[in-house]
């Protein structure tokens, strides 16, 4: 482009407010551009004149403000809208203008109104630049604003973010401090009254002659765990020196290996307490200059972590070893869980401990580790820890002999017995510590203590349990032995207590056997105080069983939660065993309460109120229901009586009263017996009998029972044992309803059946009359033939005397045969009840037969009985059937009627076979049967049984009884009548069975 | 049954009795015998029918009749009264007693030819009268089947023409029509006329005719031929 006019468009070129166009020369071009410049530029470009007034503002300040040029040319810069935030910026503007034109160079940081029209603020990096002219003089004020609002917002956060920071230092620092006077304080405060506990102890145990054996028990589990206390103190108090710096190494010529031998050896009783193996390896001497007191505590604090984390069958290996190069090294190496790698730094951190929550999975204070490292780096040394070949955690202390340059050295000979100004009077209370955190309960003073191992559970010591023990099941868990102990001890005479160590096994045995009552730490190995009421409650089973939770000082949160819904009640530590066992005899009251309720409730929930509300509902409907059981039974219609199993009746309700005409006095005087009439007597006792013994529930009869009067009354009666009474004699309960009436329709009943059969029968016998006419006939003609023959043998010619003598001998037997005939008619005519007795089937079918057989002749239909009729002399003779036991003119009413049946149905028919065979057999071993057989006309198979109902006949005129008759008649001889027809007009068959005699006498009602 | 000494034929009349009653057959046999007749008592038809089979044993020769019980098991008496009408030989008269007295019984019997129908029970003379009866037309029927046996022996000793000049004589034919009828002289004829009443024993006309009208010869049936 040619410099002397840059831009040559061809058209106009439009930017902004501004026209290029070729005409330009090169000057009009030349500003065009600059002001191209200015209205593009971002940030904001004002000029001024040397009194501030403004002469151009570029367009972004413009738009920046929402002005217009015109609104402000020629007019005081400070009053525009830009600096219009407040008072003083408007101000400050003109004292910037002032100074400017005076020839400063101003630039400072301002907040203007820069955004959305004028209506926000921005942050501008503000500069005004006096414009000199040739002259030196202040022509113009060039005013520039670069919008730095998002930069100055970082800058205020970093600012503020480095004020907090200083403060959280700040608090650190304070709160480090705090720390570090606290516990030199509270450390101080606390081992006071330890002193004050373990001196005069150790001097009762010392002096130890008038103590009884609970006595020094209780003593020892004092010492112990003041020892322990007191080491957890110490422990505390050693930090807060360090923190403070007051710790100094103070060294000695000491022999590290034979000190380190020293330290070792109490560990070796521990050892075989605790199944593990134990070796110490150290060369013979390695003098060093070292701290004695601190190494100790490095020593002890490490070989007690690899015991405490060693479980029983485990190793633990303390090695010394000169390193050669000035340094030493020592080991201690266990067989347990081992330590992480993530957590191979941080364990050496204070209060560090593999634990969660208030899970814990071992006691201490998780300062061991610190304080050793604390010491070793006061040594100039290093420790670590890593995997140990084999599982487990290997500890690796290096120290360097010789002590770090300025240390305090004394110049005591090396000795084996330190001594440690942490001390109080009177033994190694550190060793002691650290061996009672390690130790169960029950060491004395004796040198080898012989302790039970650490067992899950102690079983209730010395307890006696009963086999009818209600004391209430309590189960205490308590990692801490002697705690453990002591809570145990507490509650043994009132409680059968069972104890375990930790919340795991706690589960599992709250799951096996339920207790009545939970005593518990909150602070658990394997699973926490809080996890396991929480598992507990989750089985409804368990819903019931209280908990008491015993709670140290910093729980508040966790009690609380507890409380609000799974744990009864709680006791803080420390606690005297009057507290617990009252808060436990009250937990334990009321569960027994709540479960004496359930029980008489038999519901499931566990609220004792609602419980109480039910019961006292439920004994009320029982009382209202009683009430309405006493109704029924004074009024009912059927009599109810309470008999004693033995004989007395204790009462009776007005029903039975008045069916057996008894006042209620005399009743309850009376007995069963009294009321049986004799003859009853024995089968009364032995139903009775048979329902005592279990043979039956219950028994219903009908029998009579003797009135007051000496009357029979006649009843169905049911008995039954009273249930669910633990009376010694058992109660009967009798319910008999009086059926005399009943009891008289039947006999009415049976009355009319006799009379109906009676009937039926004179009415065959009518229709009969004609062949009994014949019958008769027979005789009487051949008796009047006789006596003719008779007279003529006298009056002939040559009378013969001896012919006339037989004609009157066949006389007399013709006149007997008709009179047998009679006889039969009328026997069977007769009126009455039932004759029973042993009869024999096939002669009674043979005189039926003789009635018949005039009409069966009249028929001309051949009439044949088997199995008499049939006898060959070829064939052997059938063996003789047995009797029947029935009434003979009944089954020859039965056999008559069938007979007659069969005449009948063949004289229907047009066939050209006419014979009703009769056959007497056996039927079985117990019955006997017979059939009578037609070739009449059969029987419409469409009729089925019906044909032996009332009032059913195929006979024209015919009445319908005979066959409903027969029927009832065999059936109520115990037999059967049934009909059968091969196929329609071929004739039929009706049979009846009648049972054997068996020769038993019958059975009287 | 009472079965007669065999092997002596007996002219005697003969009263024969079936009937299933046992009491009745004794008392009638004695009260038959009693009247000086000859009795034989079977208690079924079928053996009495049996009995007829076998006249080996004991022929009946004189006159007899049977008193037979109507309602008997098995065959009645009026059935065996319809198979002895078939049979032929000599007619048997009947007298019926019976324990039922039904009328189309009675009209039955006698339309079939019975002598008496008596109920039971009867008088000795009701019966007695009636086997009197039954014998009478027993030993008539005898005595016209032995007349016209010794009518027929005679005619079976005519020559085949005597036969054929018999039948002519008796349908009243003189001798000369009878000779130019058989194509034989007159005299020849008055020969054969006069032998044939020789051989028959006729002494007069209507005697012969009387004795052809026997043997059932009229209306032109000839026996022989």
């Amino acid at each position: 482009m040619d410099p002397g006019s840059p831009v040559r468009p061809s058209a106009p070129l439009r930017v902004g407010a501004v026209t290029l166009s070729a005409s330009d020369d090169a000057q009009t071009q030349r500003e065009k551009l600059a002001r191209v410049v200015l209205d593009a530029m971002y940030q904001f470009v004002g000029l001024l004149d040397a009194e501030g007034r403004t002469l151009e503002i570029n367009r972004a300040a413009l738009e920046g403000a929402g002005l217009d040029l015109d609104d402000i040319r020629g007019r005081p810069f400070w009053e525009a809208r830009w600096f219009q935030v407040s008072r003083e910026s408007v101000e400050q503007q003109r004292d910037f203008v002032r100074r400017a034109r005076a020839g400063e160079f101003i630039r400072c940081d301002l907040e203007v109104y820069g955004e959305a029209a004028g209506d926000r603020t921005i942050v501008v990096d503000f500069s005004l630049l006096p414009v000199r002219d040739n002259r030196g003089q202040v022509a113009f004020l060039l005013a520039e604003g670069r919008n730095i609002t998002a930069k100055k917002l970082a800058e205020a956060e970093v600012a503020r973010k480095n004020a907090e920071l200083q403060r959280l230092l700040d608090t650190v620092r304070q709160m480090d401090q705090l720390k570090s006077d606290l516990f030199a304080n509270v450390s101080h405060e606390l081992r006071t009254p330890l002193a004050l506990i373990l001196g005069p102890t150790e001097e009762l145990l010392a002096s130890g002659a008038n103590l009884s054996e609970p006595q020094r028990r209780q003593l020892q589990v004092v010492r112990r765990s003041a020892a322990t206390l007191l080491k957890h103190v110490d422990d505390l108090l050693d930090l807060a020196r360090l923190d403070a710096r007051k710790v100094d190494l103070r060294c000695e010529p000491v022999d590290l290996a034979a000190l380190l031998r020293v330290l070792a050896e109490p560990f070796q009783t521990l050892a075989p307490q605790r199944e593990l193996t134990y070796s110490v390896t150290a060369p013979p001497t390695l003098p060093a200059l070292v701290d004695p007191d601190k190494f100790e505590r490095i020593v002890l604090n490490l070989l007690s972590n690899a015991f405490k984390f060693t479980p029983p069958g485990g190793r633990v290996r303390c090695t010394l070893e000169d390193l050669g190069n000035g340094r030493c090294l020592l080991t201690v190496q266990d067989s347990g869980p081992g330590v992480p790698p993530e957590q191979r730094q941080t364990v050496f951190e204070r209060f560090r401990q593999l634990q969660q929550g208030s899970t814990r999975a071992h006691g201490g204070t998780g300062l061991g580790l610190a304080i050793a490292k604390e010491f070793v780096d006061l040594h100039h040394g290093s420790i670590a820890v890593t995997a140990a070949p084999g599982g487990g955690a290997l500890f690796q202390v290096e120290l360097p002999l010789q002590p770090p340059p300025g240390t305090f050295v004394t110049t005591r000979s090396p000795g084996v017995a330190p001594s440690s100004s942490v001390h109080t009077a009177g033994g190694n209370t550190v060793l002691d510590g650290v061996l009672a955190e390690l130790q169960p309960a029950g060491s004395g003073e004796d040198a080898a203590p012989t302790l039970p191992q650490p067992c899950p559970t102690d079983p209730a010591m010395g307890a006696v349990e009963t086999a009818t023990d209600d004391r209430p099941a309590v189960l205490v868990v308590e990692d801490n032995p002697e705690m453990r102990r002591f809570i145990t001890d507490a509650l043994r005479g009132e409680c059968r207590v069972t104890a375990v160590a930790d919340g795991q096994a706690a589960l599992e045995q709250v799951l096996a056997a339920p207790p009545d009552l939970v005593v518990t730490d909150l602070m658990l190995p394997r699973l926490g105080g809080d996890q396991l009421v929480e598992a507990m409650r989750a089985q409804p089973a368990l819903e019931d069983v209280p908990v008491l939770v015993l709670s140290a000082r910093g729980d508040e949160a966790l009690r609380t939660r507890l409380l609000t819904d799974a744990v009864q009640d709680y006791v803080t530590k420390p606690f005297s065993a009057q507290e617990l066992r009252a808060r436990v005899r009250n937990l334990a009251g009321m569960k027994h309460a709540r479960d004496v309720l359930k029980r008489e409730l038999a519901v499931q929930g566990g609220d004792l109120t609602h419980m109480t509300r039910r019961l006292i509902a439920s004994r009320r409907a029982l009382q209202e229901s009683e009430q309405r059981w006493w109704a029924i039974y004074e009024h009912s219609p059927v009599g109810i009586a309470l008999i004693d199993a033995d004989g007395p009746i204790r009462t009776a309700n007005p029903a039975f009263r008045t069916m057996l005409g008894y006042s209620a006095e005399a009743l309850r005087a009376g007995t069963l017996r009294q009321i049986t009439p004799e003859e009853d007597r024995a089968s009364t006792q032995e139903r009775v009998t048979r329902l005592l013994a279990g043979e039956v529930r219950e028994y219903h009869v009908q029998r009579r029972y003797l009135r007051r009067d000496g009357r029979p009354v006649w009843t169905n009666t049911s008995v039954a044992l009273v249930p669910g009474l633990s009376e010694a004699t058992p109660l009967l309960v009798v319910v008999a309803e009086d059926i005399s009436e009943q009891k008289l329709a039947e006999q009415a009943l049976a009355q009319t059946r006799q009379e109906l059969a009676q009937v039926s029968r004179a009415s065959t016998l009518g229709e009969l009359a004609a062949s009994i006419a014949h019958e008769v006939n027979q005789p009487l003609a051949a008796i009047a033939a006789n006596g003719q023959a008779g007279l003529r043998w006298l009056e002939a010619p040559r009378p013969s005397a001896d012919e006339a003598k037989d004609s009157l001998r066949r006389i007399v037997r013709d006149a007997h045969r008709a009179g047998e005939v009679i006889t039969r008619i009328r026997a069977f005519l007769r009126r009455g009840e039932l004759v029973t007795a042993a009869v024999d089937l096939a002669q009674a079918a043979g005189e039926t037969l003789a009635l018949l057989r005039g009409e069966a002749l009249a028929h001309g239909i051949d009439l044949r009985l088997r199995p008499a009729d049939d006898a060959t002399p070829d064939l052997p003779p059938l063996p003789p059937l047995p009797s029947v036991r029935a009434d003979r003119v009944q089954v020859q009413q039965v056999l008559l009627n069938l007979v007659m049946n069969a005449l009948e149905s063949i004289d229907r028919s047009a066939g050209p076979r006419r014979e009703v065979l009769i056959t007497v057999g056996r039927q079985g071993p117990d019955s006997v049967r017979v059939d009578v057989s037609d070739s009449g006309t059969g029987i419409d198979p469409a009729l089925g049984e019906r044909l032996f109902e009332a009032f059913q006949t195929t006979k024209p005129g015919g009445m319908g009884m005979g066959l409903a008759i027969c029927r009832s008649l065999v059936e109520a001889h115990g037999g059967r009548l049934w009909a059968a027809a091969p196929a329609p007009g071929s004739g039929a068959t009706f049979s009846f069975t009648l049972p054997v005699d068996t020769g038993d006498a019958p059975e009287d009602e | 049954m009472t079965f007669p000494t065999p092997s002596t034929p007996n002219d005697a009349p003969l009263v024969i009795v079936v009937d299933d009653d046992l009491s009745m057959r004794e008392a009638l046999s004695s009260l038959i015998r009693s009247a000086g007749l000859r009795v034989e008592t079977w208690a079924s038809a079928a053996e009495f029918l049996d009995r007829l089979q076998r006249p080996v044993n004991c022929p009946i020769s004189g006159p007899a009749c049977l008193v037979l019980d109507v309602r008997m098991p098995g065959m009645g008496g009026l059935e065996l009264q319809q198979r002895l009408a078939e049979r032929s030989g000599r007619p048997w008269p009947i007298v019926f007693i019976t324990g039922h007295g039904d009328i189309p019984m009675t009209v039955r019997a006698m339309r079939a030819g019975a002598i008496e129908f008596l109920p039971k029970p009867f008088s000795d003379q009701d019966l007695l009268g009636a086997i009197d009866l039954a014998l009478a037309q027993a030993r008539s029927a005898q005595h016209d089947e032995a007349a016209r046996q010794s009518v027929q022996a005679r005619f079976d000793t005519l020559t085949p023409r005597e036969r054929e000049v018999l039948l002519l004589m008796v349908q009243g034919l003189r001798n000369k029509l009878t000779a130019d009828r058989l194509g034989i002289s007159e005299v020849t004829v008055k020969v054969h006329r006069h032998h044939v009443m020789e051989k028959m024993r006729a002494s007069s006309l209507p005697m012969l005719v009387d004795m052809v009208d026997r043997l059932g010869l009229r209306g032109g049936a000839g026996a022989g031929g």
